[in-house]
């Protein structure tokens, strides 16, 4: 038995901008669609699989007091990420 | 505590008794699940030559009475290889795992709550080709967030036996074994997952698994599909990995790898992405949108962790609840496991009275009194602070708390190139460095591991308390004990961070381990996994360590008794004994610590615990286990100055003398190596900072023997103030 099943294109929110900026320059509260992911292809792999690929809504809910590392919500889950490899992710900012 | 399904007598499980795999992502139950079905009767090692721990229990299918046995592999996200953890799990999975059997299926445990990322491990699984069955936990959070999955659809679309249940409430955990047991022990037509992928990688993906099968035709098409995928994703292929392969398909592979360069294509997005559009596609068509939820238009409401955790990560608040609760399992540890240690301490001096009454006299006795309850009795006293400690680990881990914890102190710890997961063992080795150590097991990044492992100990534990308190209340006036006290911990503290930078600068050195860290939905603690939690570790520990410590003690008291010398009191049958010349051997190396002889028979004898430094010293100067004697004897002596009390004292703050702690770091770290590097490295830098205390304080004349005048003041206002405790 062969499964072969479409893609359907992930729901796009409206962008407000189609700059693409890293995630770490987002304001708490604010949300994004993830546009590319920059950085050394081990991070990029590892990002992608823990759910950063294109047009994933991603949520940047908060830093942590000191700075460091930033808390992220993305397809029901809670991820929290450092700065360094967090901004590797580029995001179209959404509201 | 006995397990859903009836118990598994403790025999050796039949040859042909089915195998199955448990595998899914960490936070998804599987672990409450695994320990649920196999109940405590579990076989826990490690894999060789690694740290990744092996798991393996049976359960008895209810409707045949068979046995099927289930290995446990770790929470993992993917099988991409990232860490051992992977690496293990992938070969276990493909077969090829040295020493161990093939598995005939794989049962996936899948958190419907996450069921996104969870099913991507879920892809990879299917690509192998392996019979398969997908426990969906934590629909209830699901549902509660609005976004239940329909387990019938979810069946549909992935097209293997999918069974919903409730691990916490132990819902539907019975039917389980069942379930596995219909799993044939091979796919008649294992299929092939399509993505929506680009021609070229779909024909080079395909032409690799045929290349692979030439090499080996009796690897099934779908595994050789899977790893023609992985040699294709990964950056730089591992030597292990390689060493599988002839050298032209890794040629082939490198020119794959160019092909796909030239066109501007990057395999591993693409692989990720039509893996993840595939889940996506399933996610839309199996979760039912559920309360409010369905309402048209209406926003999710936010999920409750991230309601709870506006408090808990709060800026300032999340700080102050943070070190409130490190307070409050700190202070438990210290005191609460005061009185069932004494309960402990207590037996053991009754059973080796009872002993000593009812045993002829006589060596076979001696051995048993001092050196086996002696011995034993030093790790069993362990148990209270190490069941209290994993109570409340297991309540922070449980609850999902633990998580946020590693977060708020992230910050501190990567700036020794640490971890915030290291906070919590190096926290907990103030109160001992055993359950610390063993605490460790959270921290994925095995480098950064280590240097947790071996910088733990240097954080004081209250095993130096005595040392401390008999010279501190030597020597030291009244008001500036404390400060003395404190110091000593500072010392220890800030040594253990400086050294873990060292390390991690230079033997240990890797990049700043990536630090991704789910933060799971808040749970209430289930008490039964706790429970199950700290029965396994402690009895772990008591297994490994008390079997080395036995040994090594009964060395020991070997050493301090022989050879026997009946005429003498027994502060000379010390001194005159092995251990007595071992202590005067080593005297030369003690010296230009300020240490002499009687010093030195202590610290050989005290390395079993470091307690015993005070009943040897209590020996030899001939007053026996009374504080205060032993005090006024060490003021007494004329050669025994405030000086070189603090030398002792530091070179305790710094120095390894605790046996347990070094059969724990062996079981943790399994292997020798690293248990001596840690031995070695802390006697050297207690011996040279010592050294430097004492040459430097004799040199400037510090803390030498007052006038008699003055030493008989502050004895005489130390007797009267009272003792330290």
């Amino acid at each position: 038995m062969v499964l072969t099943l479409e893609r359907n294109s992930a729901e796009m929110t409206d962008a407000s901008s189609s700059i693409a900026v890293p995630i770490t320059q987002l304001k708490p509260g604010k949300r994004g669609i993830v546009a590319k992911l920059d950085g050394a292809p081990g991070l990029r792999q590892h990002l992608l699989e823990m759910g950063f690929t294109k047009g994933t809504a991603i949520e940047f809910i908060r830093q942590a007091p000191l700075g460091d590392p930033i808390d992220l919500r993305l397809r029901g889950y809670r991820l929290s990420l450092r700065r360094a490899e967090a901004s590797a992710v580029l995001v179209f900012p959404t509201e | 505590m006995a397990s859903c399904c009836s118990e598994i007598e403790e025999q050796a499980i039949p040859v042909d008794t089915r195998r199955f795999a448990v595998i899914g992502n960490p936070n998804s139950g599987k672990t409450t699940l695994f320990n649920a079905l196999t109940g405590l009767k579990q076989k826990v090692g490690n894999y060789p030559g690694v740290t990744v721990e092996r798991k393996e229990g049976a359960v008895r299918v209810p409707s045949t009475g068979q046995l099927i046995s289930l290995i446990d592999l770790p929470g993992l996200y993917s099988l991409t290889p990232r860490s051992p953890d992977e690496v293990i799990a992938r070969d276990v999975l493909l077969g090829r795992q040295k020493g161990e059997e093939k598995v005939e299926g794989i049962i996936n445990v899948v958190d419907a709550s996450n069921l996104e990322r969870n099913l991507y491990l879920t892809t990879q699984l299917l690509e192998l080709g392996l019979p398969l069955v997908v426990i969906l936990t934590m629909n209830d959070i699901a549902e509660r967030e609005g976004r239940k999955v329909n387990q019938k659809s979810l069946e549909t679309a992935l097209g293997v036996p999918v069974i919903s249940i409730n691990v916490r409430k132990n819902l539907g955990v019975k039917y389980v074994p069942d379930l596995i047991a219909t799993l044939p022990s091979a796919l008649a037509n294992p299929r092939e997952l399509h993505y929506d992928l680009p021609s070229l990688v779909q024909r080079e993906t395909a032409e690799l698994r045929d290349l692979i099968l030439v090499d080996q035709p009796d690897k099934s098409s779908s595994q050789a599909y899977a790893e023609a995928i992985s040699l294709l994703m990964a950056g730089e292929i591992a030597p292990e990995e390689a060493r599988r392969y002839s050298s032209s398909l890794l040629k082939h592979v490198v020119q794959d790898k160019e092909v796909f360069d030239a066109t501007g294509l990057d395999y591993t997005s693409v692989i990720v992405e039509s893996r993840y559009g595939w889940i996506e596609s399933i996610s839309a068509a199996v979760i039912e949108k559920t309360g409010d939820n369905a309402i048209p238009g209406h926003k999710p409401a936010t999920p409750t962790a991230d309601r709870v955790d506006r408090v808990l990560l709060h800026r300032f608040w999340g700080y102050v609840i943070f070190f409130g609760l490190m307070a409050l399992i700190f202070q438990a540890v210290f005191s609460w496991a005061q009185f069932p240690m004494n309960l402990i301490g207590g037996a053991m001096d009754s059973l080796a009275s009872l002993l000593h009454h009812h045993m002829p006299a006589g060596p076979f006795r001696e051995l048993l009194i001092q050196g086996v309850i002696g011995g034993v009795g030093t790790s069993l006293q362990f148990l209270p602070q190490i069941l209290i400690l994993f109570f409340f680990l297991g309540l922070l881990e449980d609850s999902g708390y633990l998580a946020r914890a590693a977060f708020l102190m992230d910050k501190l710890m990567s700036k020794v190139g640490l971890h915030g997961k290291s906070f919590i063992p190096m926290l907990s080795s103030f109160a001992c460095a055993i359950p610390g150590i063993m605490a460790t097991r959270t921290i994925d990044d095995r480098k950064s591991r280590l240097v947790t492992i071996l910088v733990a100990p240097l954080m004081s534990c209250p095993a130096r308390l005595p040392v401390y308190s008999l010279m501190i209340g030597a020597f030291i006036p009244l008001r500036f004990r404390g400060l003395t006290m404190f110091c000593m911990y500072m010392v220890g503290t800030v040594l253990a961070f400086t050294m873990a930078w060292l390390f991690k600068k230079t033997l240990l050195r890797s990049a700043p381990p990536r630090f991704f860290i789910e933060l799971p939905p808040y749970h209430l603690p289930s008490g039964r996994a706790i429970m199950q939690h700290m029965v396994e570790r402690s009895w772990l520990f008591l297994q490994r360590a008390g079997t080395i410590i036995l040994m090594v003690s009964v060395v020991l008291w070997w050493l301090s008794s022989y050879p026997k010398h009946p005429s003498l009191p027994p502060a000379q049958q010390l001194t005159h004994s092995y251990a007595g010349v071992l202590g005067k051997a080593i005297e030369p190396a003690i010296k230009p610590l300020g240490f002499d002889w009687k010093i030195g028979i202590s610290l050989v004898t005290a390395f079993v615990a470091r307690e015993v430094f005070v009943s040897s010293m209590g020996t030899i100067y001939a007053v026996g286990d009374n504080d205060a004697s032993l005090r006024s004897s060490l003021k007494a002596d004329p050669d025994f100055s405030p000086l070189k009390g603090i030398c002792v004292m530091l070179y305790y703050v710094l120095a390894m003398q605790c046996l347990s702690t070094a059969a724990v770091v062996r079981r943790e770290t399994n292997s020798w190596k690293w248990p001596i590097f840690q031995l070695v490295y802390m006697t050297a830098l207690a011996w040279i900072v010592t050294f430097a205390v004492w040459q430097c304080g004799s040199a400037l004349h510090l803390g030498q023997r007052a006038a008699p005048a003055v030493s008989a003041i502050v004895s005489h206002s130390t007797a009267v103030i009272g003792q330290l405790r």
